[in-house]
């Protein structure tokens, strides 16, 4: 497979990039990662199973509650979807970096933002049911 | 098209600059740091992907997200989440670290902030939102 020949950026059609849509959900996804991802993890997987919290601190009544209430469910899928994206961007690179991407990248972007993507669609769904 | 003049002399060549290495370890400690910072996002994406089993635990009712919270008490579920705990505060920490590159210039009265004030703003933004989620979890609860 040979690759296809290069033209110069100013000979070709101009086409939009969508760099800008994707750069903007990785900054917000890791700016919300660094400001309540530690704490979140900390308090949701680690305190909250070990029984470390105040009872029904995250019981099941009061979660319910929570993903039943709108604010509440704009804020979990803002939160899932937007860490799905900003994990799936350093994905993406990381296995640039590491020489695994294909040449057109056309595929990967695909897989990883349709993979993150999917995330999205998924918790929307099951918060639309809730 | 003549090519523009600089006023500074070219970049002198590094002879004694180490061969690049193929293989899965880099060899500068910056490189290194990149790396585990990239890796950290599978701690993100882990987190991301819990919540969604989570969510559908929950809708399954009482006990089924019983059950899912008991599971998470197993040593093997404790040791994961608590290397994403790690993998989330290394990648908090680099993220406001890197701040000055990644955040546009900020003024404040006609001059540019700092970018070493730009890093303590972000940790310190770090630090309240941490506060006040744990105020939020931990306050008495009846």
């Amino acid at each position: 497979m040979s690759a296809p020949p290069q033209t110069p950026a100013s000979q070709r059609p101009y086409t939009r990039s969508g760099k800008p849509a994707v750069w903007v959900l990785f900054g917000a996804g890791g700016t919300l990662a660094a400001l309540f991802g530690p704490v979140l993890v900390l308090v949701t997987v680690v305190l909250a199973p070990l029984g470390l919290l105040p009872p029904g601190a995250l019981g099941y009544a009061r979660v319910l509650a929570f993903v039943q209430w709108w604010p509440g469910k704009l804020a979990l899928l803002a939160l899932v979807g937007l860490l799905a994206f900003h994990a799936m961007f350093r994905v993406y690179h990381g296995l640039h970096d590491l020489g695994l991407g294909s040449r057109s990248h056309r595929l990967d972007h695909l897989l990883c933002y349709g993979f993150a993507s999917l995330c999205t669609a998924v918790c929307a769904l099951l918060l639309w049911r809730a | 098209m003549s090519q523009p003049r600089r006023g500074v002399p070219p970049l002198k060549s590094m002879p004694q600059h180490p061969p690049l290495r193929r293989g899965l370890w880099p060899a500068f400690k910056a490189h290194r740091v990149y790396a585990l910072r990239e890796l950290t996002s599978l701690a993100v994406l882990y987190y991301a992907v819990l919540l969604i089993v989570a969510l559908h635990r929950l809708l399954a009712g009482e006990a089924a997200f019983a059950q899912f919270m008991t599971a998470l008490r197993a040593p093997g579920w404790v040791a994961l989440n608590l290397l994403a705990l790690a993998g989330m505060v290394f990648h908090a920490w680099t993220w406001f670290g890197v701040l000055p590159k990644t955040a546009p210039f900020l003024f404040w009265r006609g001059q540019r902030v700092a970018d070493a004030w730009l890093v303590r703003g972000g940790l310190l933004a770090w630090a309240l939102c941490t506060l006040a989620v744990l105020v939020f979890f931990m306050a008495g609860r009846s």
